[in-house]
């Protein structure tokens, strides 16, 4: 059981200019093996939104709660996969997605035996003692992947993970993902300015606008699962969920 | 008291040593080069990337011809044009009586202690200062000053001062190694710690580091690749301190230079500082190799950063 809640959440950071307002009053809950995307043109305090909920930054008001508790700092129950990958360059494959296993003293055999289960799973067994440099931006995105998944996490904390490939790539990783999560539905708040990406992945989708940074409309999506990239998209009822929240978004701008 | 002579002499060694420092870097990555070229043959690593012609080209053909161009032009230009510069062929053959009448031997004896001993003062000083500058900005606040109002002092210009406060021995040839390059170590490491992306420390926090966990298993670690570039341009730094050091008070590579300079051996005396560019080089491109050996993650070319 994993709910995270946001309860009157602003965040507020100094600057020159003055105070800039990067998330302003947003309250929701993401239900427990649940699927929220949160959709929203740059600079709408989406990725601030999900920094919240890792730890890595403080409400400036309002609350940030996992489990009805306060987050108190950053913590491997709720493993991030970045845009960036931000993978560490000086391990191989293996040693980054031991790293998490590693800080909690899982023992060796262990962690090895997970390690490379997931690896298998991602589909990098071949690149295990490869080094991030030599993988394409698609294979590092699988490592990021993995590195999360491994510490076995109350929640996936997604911040625009695919964002950084090539549409290809992409779609072939959405997809992955989907079965990924059809098997080990964990709790998932994913961020991403790709509203079919968000419709595709999500049980449903929160829209925010720009001025003010706020959830500006909650849009359920019922379609079944397992789902296909391919098939769903090419629906009616997909292409009018996509027209909504598009021309929400405009109406916003 | 040293005189107008002395002085003369060592701004001229100096500046035949700089006219002789591009050289050496020149010769610095053709060493680089081969080294990387060494390393990728001897490479039994999961990305058995067969050698392209472009690479062939950039490591190996490249760099050889532009120091062959380079070799070929000092003859010319001794043979032809320059009357007082000895041709580069001139200076291969007394360089082949350095050696056979052993007075490098004993200029390397003399002097290769105190290179060892003053460049391992500055590294041990040196790497962790920077590392602890770049790391934490209390450390950094106390120590910027000194260390940047040191940096940019003329180290000749102490060479009195430290000759009344360390005597004419072994003690005033290390510390005018160490003081040449304890700060550029610690600089260039500084600096290459503050260059680690902080979304790595957010990463490492969010998959369970503690701060110290974050100091031992993001940050040092990232920092490696700056610690090699650093002990590499240390390297460079100490062999021109010790030769500055020997030219001050005699000894060494310094008594060498300057006895061949007072009788106009130019040709000997030349001999020497390829020697010296060999040994810097050498010095460089050794540590470079270490580098890849243990930082294999990081590949930068080139020689020092």
């Amino acid at each position: 059981m994993t709910t995270l809640r946001a309860e009157a959440v602003r965040k507020t950071y100094r600057s020159d200019a003055g105070d800039v307002i990067a998330v302003d009053d947003v309250s929701f809950t993401v239900e427990d093996r649940e699927f929220v995307s949160v959709v929203g043109p740059s600079g709408c305090g989406k990725t601030t939104l999900l920094r919240l909920f890792a730890g890595l930054e403080t409400p400036t008001a309002g609350r940030v709660l996992v489990d009805g508790e306060r987050i108190e700092g950053p913590s491997p129950e709720r493993a991030m996969v970045f845009q960036s990958f931000n993978l560490f360059d000086w391990r191989t494959v293996r040693g980054n997605v031991a790293f998490g296993l590693e800080r909690q003293g899982v023992p060796e055999a262990e962690r090895r035996e997970r390690v490379d289960d997931w690896l298998d799973t991602v589909g990098l067994a071949d690149f295990a003692d490869a080094y991030p440099d030599e993988l394409s931006g698609g294979m590092r995105q699988r490592v990021g992947l993995a590195r999360a998944l491994a510490v076995d996490p109350d929640v996936l904390l997604m911040d625009e993970p695919f964002g950084a490939l090539d549409a290809q790539t992409r779609a072939v990783l959405q997809s992955e993902l989907l079965d990924l999560w059809e098997d080990r539905r964990t709790t998932v708040l994913f961020v991403t300015h790709d509203i079919e990406e968000a419709l595709l992945l999500s049980d449903r989708v929160l829209v925010m606008g720009a001025a003010p940074n706020a959830v500006t409309r909650t849009v359920d999506v019922p379609f079944e699962r397992p789902r296909h990239g391919r098939e769903l998209e090419t629906t009616p009822a997909f292409a009018e969920y996509r027209r909504e929240i598009w021309d929400h978004l405009r109406g916003e701008q | 008291m040293r005189h107008a002579r002395e002085l003369a002499a060592l701004a001229a060694a100096e500046s035949t040593l700089s006219a002789a420092g591009s050289t050496l870097a020149a010769a610095g990555s053709t060493l680089a080069a081969a080294g990387s070229t060494l390393a990728a043959a001897g490479s039994t690593a999961a990305s058995a990337e067969p050698m392209t012609a472009m690479d062939v080209r950039a490591r190996v053909r490249d760099p050889l011809f532009g120091v062959a161009s380079l070799a070929f032009a000092w003859e010319l230009l001794a043979r032809l044009v320059v009357d007082r510069l000895p041709p580069l062929s001139g200076v291969l053959v007394a360089g082949v009586d350095l050696v056979a009448s052993g007075e490098l031997v004993g200029a390397l004896a003399a002097s290769l202690p105190t290179l060892a001993l003053g460049y391992a003062l500055a590294v041990a000083v040196g790497v962790p200062l920077g590392l602890l500058m770049g790391f934490s900005q209390r450390a950094d606040a106390l120590a910027d000053t000194p260390v940047t109002t040191l940096f940019v002092t003329s180290v000749a210009s102490l060479l009195p001062l430290l000759i009344a406060v360390f005597g004419a021995g072994l003690g005033f040839y290390v510390v005018v190694v160490f003081l040449f390059a304890v700060f550029h170590v610690t600089l260039t490491l500084r600096a290459g710690v503050r260059d680690v992306d902080d979304a790595l420390v957010e990463t490492g926090r969010v998959f369970g580091a503690s701060r110290f966990g974050v100091y031992r298993h993001v940050l040092l670690p990232a920092s490696l690749p700056h610690v090699a570039a650093a002990l590499r341009l240390g390297a460079v730094r100490a062999v021109k301190g010790m030769v500055v050091g020997e030219l001050w008070v005699y000894a060494g590579f310094g008594s060498l230079l300057h006895g061949y300079q007072r009788y106009s051996q130019t040709d000997s005396a030349l001999a020497v500082v390829l020697v010296l560019m060999v040994l810097a080089a050498g010095l460089s491109g050794g540590l470079g190799a270490l580098e890849r050996r243990y930082a294999p993650w990081q590949r930068v070319e080139g020689g020092v950063r």
